[in-house]
Parts: structure tokens; sequence; C-alpha cells
């Protein structure tokens, strides 16, 4: 009896002295987020000994902020994969923010509350403050460090794959958020930041190599991780002069290369929902698979083969062009989204209502790309693009179909009966030829144009280069312009790592060019009513922007002069409108005639060499002949 | 007295309901769909939802056939070792366990909507 206890005791002291000596990644991983919220917890108790009187006492607040920001680019790499929700606690960008991520796209959107660092810096700068509210940002940080010191955490922590999609994320975060100031409102720091930020992330490699012998970052990896940390370090620490596009091009896109080979060779696989859009098989950030957003196939998920995927895509073709699907056979899809020119409207700001006595009140966006959105419409209305097509179809104001009736008049017609009726088999689950069928047909017709790439991503991929001009442009875009911190880095549509939802913003576009009044039109609001969301829209793509002008919710702005304008002068309440919620910062971004001039040039590099397809001659004959004098894209 | 009445008033309440049911029937003959015999909608529910049940149903139960009953079992009997979607699994079904792309390509080829008519044949099928 006294042998077993004795034997209990030595094996339990042996496991305790052998968790305290083992240097590896789980004990240096707790370490640091000990250290961390230590550090936390002593600044909280710092401001409630102190005062917000005077202004040595509010800089010397900023300092400690600064430092403790540098404190926290060392996790970020954990925080941001591990916890993003709780890491809005830490360092959010927004005091509040309307998520519908991919998992919860059919809930309602849910409210998300932000503190840490960044705001406590901005509050700061507020006229009227208080220690009680800058304490309880700091104290919402505390808080959250539990989350990263809870059981589950350390349980998954574990696994040892894990680490290579918090890598992939932390990779993709360098090219979208930590050089562009997204997370750091003080945007002298955001290059020093990352200049620290980078070696830490070094020692995070190596402590996960001296505990994972079957699974180790590779040597080539850590050498042109190492190129890159001396790379950043030679680079000024100004930050509109950092080469972002060397950055990129040179270290982020190749390490990113290199740690996807290491997923698939050491056969890992996530079951974590931040990696659930991302596509293990992409081997470039400027691979347009990198990550989905949609199904474009609709009803036929399932189809593969490319023969029928050809057959399927000729008759969506037929459809897009087919005024058949409206209500007085006078308007097809191609109406307003002319496939010639990139699927869109280029000839009116919005276009006319279905009975033509009135307008829309917004833009036909292009429908190139739209694939890469997880919310559709301006203001996030709808979630698949499916069910946008059937609401565009049945809209009294837009198409006037009747479910029922297009699906009869549909079929009337020997070329679309006979498709559908050899497509049909395809899907199981469907006894009859229904709405879902022609609306797949059309959502894979006009997503097919969606493969082609822009010289920039071309240049990305070290395929050709690109010239001075649109490296400039690219890293005004990413710095002193502050487009990146929404149209982020690869996309450019407002879909951030880790790519599961789309972001809202509140611009304060006008009515009109003289900026007398600022849009009606409510936005989100409509969708997900909110202080917040009033006026806020989804941010598009600048991809095709030479072709798809006019631009912006209500296709006020008709060049991309008064595009860049309108920022370059702090957006609507730049120019004294009144915008109590406006997202982007109302003071100018004094941008040189030069700098938009650049600017200007890496837009056209954004540009997609797309080869589009001609209109049909002529389309499928009805066995009613009352039909058959409809024109091929309609008489609108 | 009382009684008698309170059975008549019964009885004839129940007539004109049989009647208006008749009535109802005549005018649209086929529009009602039968309720397959494995699926249990709950009474609470009205005549146009209970009508999309059974679509999706239907077609949640016949994508399952196809995409998931080799490894969960035909219409969700289940295997050894393999989640056969009891009613506490369902509530509780832990939606992790679908991301992983091993064992759930099928669920990332899905549409959304395909998806759903899929758990609607899980959550509403009969349970022996």
């Amino acid at each position: 009896m006294k042998k077993a206890t004795f034997i209990i005791f030595f094996t339990f002291a042996a496991l305790l002295v052998s968790f305290s000596f083992d240097t590896g990644y789980l004990p240096y991983y707790l370490q640091q987020m000990q250290q961390f919220k230590a550090g936390q917890e002593y600044f909280l108790l710092q401001i409630n000994q102190g005062s917000l009187n005077s202004s040595k006492e509010i800089n010397n607040l900023k300092k400690d902020i600064q430092a403790r920001r540098i404190a926290l680019k060392k996790i970020d790499f954990w925080l941001r994969y591990l916890e993003p929700i709780v890491q809005k606690h830490i360092n959010g960008p927004l005091p509040v923010e309307w998520e519908t991520e991919v998992f919860e796209k059919f809930e309602k959107p849910y409210r998300r509350t932000g503190g840490g660092l960044s705001l406590a810096e901005q509050y700061l700068d507020e006229p009227s403050k208080t220690v009680d509210s800058l304490q309880q940002l700091i104290r919402l940080s505390v808080n959250a460090m539990d989350t990263y010191l809870a059981d589950s955490t350390i349980i998954f922590l574990k696994k040892p794959g894990h680490i290579y999609f918090a890598n992939r994320l932390f990779l993709l975060n360098l090219a979208a958020i930590y050089t562009t100031g997204f997370d750091c409102p003080d945007t002298s720091r955001v290059i020093p930041e990352l200049k620290q930020m980078l070696p830490a992330i070094k020692e995070i490699y190596l402590s996960y190599n001296a505990s994972n012998r079957s699974s180790p970052f590779k040597d080539d990896y850590i050498r042109n991780f190492d190129q890159m940390v001396s790379f950043t370090e030679k680079q000024p620490d100004q930050f509109s002069s950092f080469d972002r596009y060397t950055f990129i091009r040179d270290f982020v896109n190749p390490l990113f290369t290199l740690n996807q080979a290491m997923i698939s060779e050491y056969k890992i696989y996530s079951a974590n929902y931040n990696d659930f859009s991302l596509n293990d098989k992409a081997g470039s950030l400027f691979d347009k698979s990198l990550y989905k957003a949609q199904t474009s196939k609709g009803v036929f998920s399932f189809v593969e083969d490319p023969a029928t995927l050809n057959e399927i895509r000729r008759i969506g073709k037929l459809l897009f062009n087919d005024p058949i699907l409206s209500g007085n056979n006078k308007r097809s899809c191609a109406s307003c989204h002319n496939p010639a020119t990139y699927f869109n409207d280029t000839s009116a700001s919005t276009a006319l209502t279905f009975e033509g006595n009135s307008n829309l009140t917004r833009n036909a966006p292009s429908l190139v790309n739209a694939e890469f959105n997880h919310l559709i419409m301006l203001d996030g209305h709808e979630l698949t693009l499916q069910s946008q097509a059937r609401s565009v179809i049945i809209n009294p104001v837009e198409m006037h179909g009747v479910v029922t009736e297009v699906i009869e008049k549909v079929m009337s017609c020997r070329e679309y009966a006979d498709a559908f009726k050899r497509l049909l088999p395809l899907t199981p689950e469907e006894n009859v030829v229904g709405v879902d069928h022609i609306i797949a047909a059309l959502t894979f017709y006009y997503s097919s144009f969606n493969k082609y790439t822009a010289t920039f991503d071309d240049a990305m991929n070290r395929k050709l280069d690109a010239d001075s001009h649109v490296r400039n442009g690219f890293n005004i875009f990413m710095s002193k312009a502050q487009c990146g911190t929404c149209h982020f880095t690869p996309m450019f549509n407002g879909v951030k790592p880790p790519y599961t939802g789309s972001e809202f913003e509140v611009l304060g576009v006008p009515d009109d060019t003289s900026f007398n009044k600022i849009s009606p039109d409510s936005g989100r609001y409509l969708v997900n009513p909110a202080p917040e969301t009033m006026r806020a829209f989804r941010t598009g793509s600048i991809r095709n922007s030479s072709f798809t002008s006019p631009y912006m919710h209500n296709g006020v702005f008709k060049t991309l002069d008064q595009v860049i304008d309108f920022y370059d002068k702090g957006g609507g309440a730049g120019r004294k409108l009144t915008v109590e919620n406006q997202t982007l910062e109302s003071a100018p971004l004094q941008l040189t005639a030069n700098e938009k001039t650049d600017l200007l040039l890496f837009l056209k590099s954004l540009d997609e060499n797309i080869t589009f397809d001609l209109p049909p001659k002529s389309l499928p004959i009805s066995s009613n002949k009352s039909y058959n004098k409809r024109k091929v894209g309609g008489e609108y | 007295m009382n009684k008698y009445f309170s059975v008549i008033c019964c009885i004839l309440l129940l007539w004109s309901c049989q009647g208006q049911k008749n009535a109802q029937s005549s005018a649209q003959p086929e529009k009602k769909t039968v309720a397959p015999d494995d699926i249990v909608i709950s009474p609470d529910v009205g005549p146009a939802v209970r009508e999309i049940q059974i679509q999706w149903f239907e077609k949640g139960k016949a994508l399952y056939k196809i995409h998931c009953g080799d490894c969960h079992g035909i219409f969700a009997k289940g295997k050894d070792g393999v989640p056969n979607f009891t009613k506490t699994q369902i509530d509780n079904y832990n939606a992790n366990a679908l991301v992983n792309p091993e064992q759930h390509a099928a669920v990332r080829t899905m549409t959304t909507e395909q998806f759903n008519y899929v758990m609607t044949f899980l959550r509403l099928r009969k349970i022996s």
C-alpha cells in the first residue's frame, strides 16, 4: 500500500518537474499569455491611480498604450486565430460592429462590442473623458485573456496541425491588416510595430519546432522568413514609404505558398470555423480560388463533368439574354447587366423601373467577381447568388415575373425544356424542373467570367513586373489613401481575413455632385436596423473599375477622379454633410496630384483582361407564338 | 339538459367542420400534399409551412440517401461509431464536425439550401 502511494507521488512529482522545465510550444504560449495579461492588469492599475487632467498625464498614458501594443503584437498571431470575436475586446477596431459570418448567415446579425488598446488610444483624444470609461475599455481586454488561458483553448493547442492554419491567417493579415493601419489608428506606429512583431513570430515557430519534431516548420520556410525580417528592418519607419509591393510579392506570398505546401504535406485539416472558407489548395494569395463565398452552380452543385457544365453554361447564356424571365417579356438580366461590358450598366446612374416612369434607387453593379462576396446586394439583403437572382426576377419594380409563370414560359420553349429534362436527373432531390434550375444556369453562366486575372495579380504572382507608378500607386492605396483598410488585399472587395463575412461602411455619399444633401438611401439599416448601420453599404470590388462607371450605390460619380476626390476630401462629413456615424475618416487625405495619378494607374492594373461572349443570335422558339416576338436581351 | 345541449352543439360543430372540409377539398382536389409516413410534423404547423416542410423533407431525404447514407446509414438508422442522428444529437449537433473537409466533402459542395433540406429531413423524420 505504501509502495503504491509512493509510486503515485513519484510519478506526479516527475510530471511536475518535466512540465516546469519544458521549453516547448505550450509552455511558451502560456508564459506569453500570462505575461500579457499581467501587463494589462498592471496598466489598469495605473489608470486607476492616475487622472486625465493634464496633457502630460494623457501623453504618459499614450506611451503606456504604445508599449502595451508592442506586447500585443507578439501574441496577436494566436489571439486572432483562436478567438477572433474575443480578440475584438483586446484590440477592436470599432466600439460596435454587426457581423453576419458564414455560419450565421441565416441568423440575425450579431452585435459585437469592441474594447482594448486602439479604442482606448482614440478615447484619450476625446474632448470629455472619464477614468471609468477608459478603465472599462482596458478591463474588457483583461477579462478577455481568460478565454485564451481556458482549458478548451489549451486542448486545441495540443493538436499539432493548428499552427499552420494560424500561421496562414497571420500571413494573410500581413497583407491586409498589419501593413494598412487597420488595427493601429496612429499610422506612424504601424511599421515600427511590424518590425517588432516579426522577430517575435519567429520565436513562436522555433518553440513549435522544439516540441513537434514530426511536423516542423521547414528550413526553407524559416530562411525565407528571416529574409522577410531583414528586408523589413531595412525599410523606413514612415508609414507611406514602406514598400508593400515588394513585401507582399517577394516575402508574404512565397511564405504563404510554402505554408500551404506544409499543410498538404503534413496532411492536416482544420475543423475551425475560421478556416471554413479558405482553400487549402490555393498556392497563392492572388489565386482566385483562395476562398469560397458562394456556390455559383446552385442546384447543380454536385455536377463536375466539363461537358455537362458547358451545357448548363450554354443554357444559362441564353436565359441571361432572354426577356422571357420578366413579366412583360421585354426585360432580361442583360438589360441592366450588359454581358459585353463587365455585366453592368454604364449608361445610367440607376436603371428605369419596370413601369419605366421612374428610376430605381441603386446602381446596377457588375456581376463579375460577385461570387467572392458573402452577402449579396449593396445592403447585404440576399445571402446567396441564387436568392438574389430570384428576388430580381420577382421584384415588381425590376423584372416583375411570377415564379410559376416563369417556369411555364421557359418550359414552353423546346430548347430549354429538352435541356432541363436532360439535366434533371443530375439533381435527384428535385422531381420537376423548377425555378432553381433556371437560376442555377444563370448564376453559373455569369460566374464563369470570374476566372480571369488582372495584370496586378500576374505581377504579384511574379509572372511580370509592375512599373514604378503602379507600385507607388499600390503603396499609396495601402497607406496614405487608406483604401486598403476596407478594400482588402488580395480581392479588394471588402472581405477581410479569414474571409468569412462582408464589410459595410458609412461614407456619406451625396445625393448629387453639388454635395447639398446626403443620399436618402438607408442602406444596411433596411436589413438590420441599428444606429451603426444607418446608410452603411457593402464594400464593393474595385477590380475592373475602369469599366464599371458610374460609381457608388446611387451611381452619383461618373469618373474615378471624382471618386478619388470624394475620399481625398473626407467623404460626406469632409464636405460638411451631417453624417453622424461615418466610418471613413472625415479629415482630408491631402493626396498630391502625382499620388492621385499613380493611384489611378494602380486601379487600372486591377482591370481584368476578360474575353466576353457575343450575345446569342436568336432565342429558343416557344410553342406559344406570342412569346416569339421577344428580342435578344429584351427591349430595355 | 345542459349536458345534452352541449353534446348537440358539438355534433353540429363537427358536422359544419366536415362540410367545410368537403367544400375545400372539392374546390382544390389535388393541391394537398400527402405527407410521407416517415415524417413527424407538429400539429401546430400551419398548412403553408407544412407544405414547405414536406417538400424540403423529401429533397433532404434524396440528398441524404446519396451523400450521407454511405457512412451514416440509409435513412439515418445509424452504423457503429458513426452518429445516427438521434433527436439529442440533432439538437446539439456540433457544426465543427461538418467543417472537417476530409469526412464531409459533400457538405462543402452542397449549397446552403441543399444543406437546409438535409437538416429538415433529419429533424422531422420519425425515429422509431
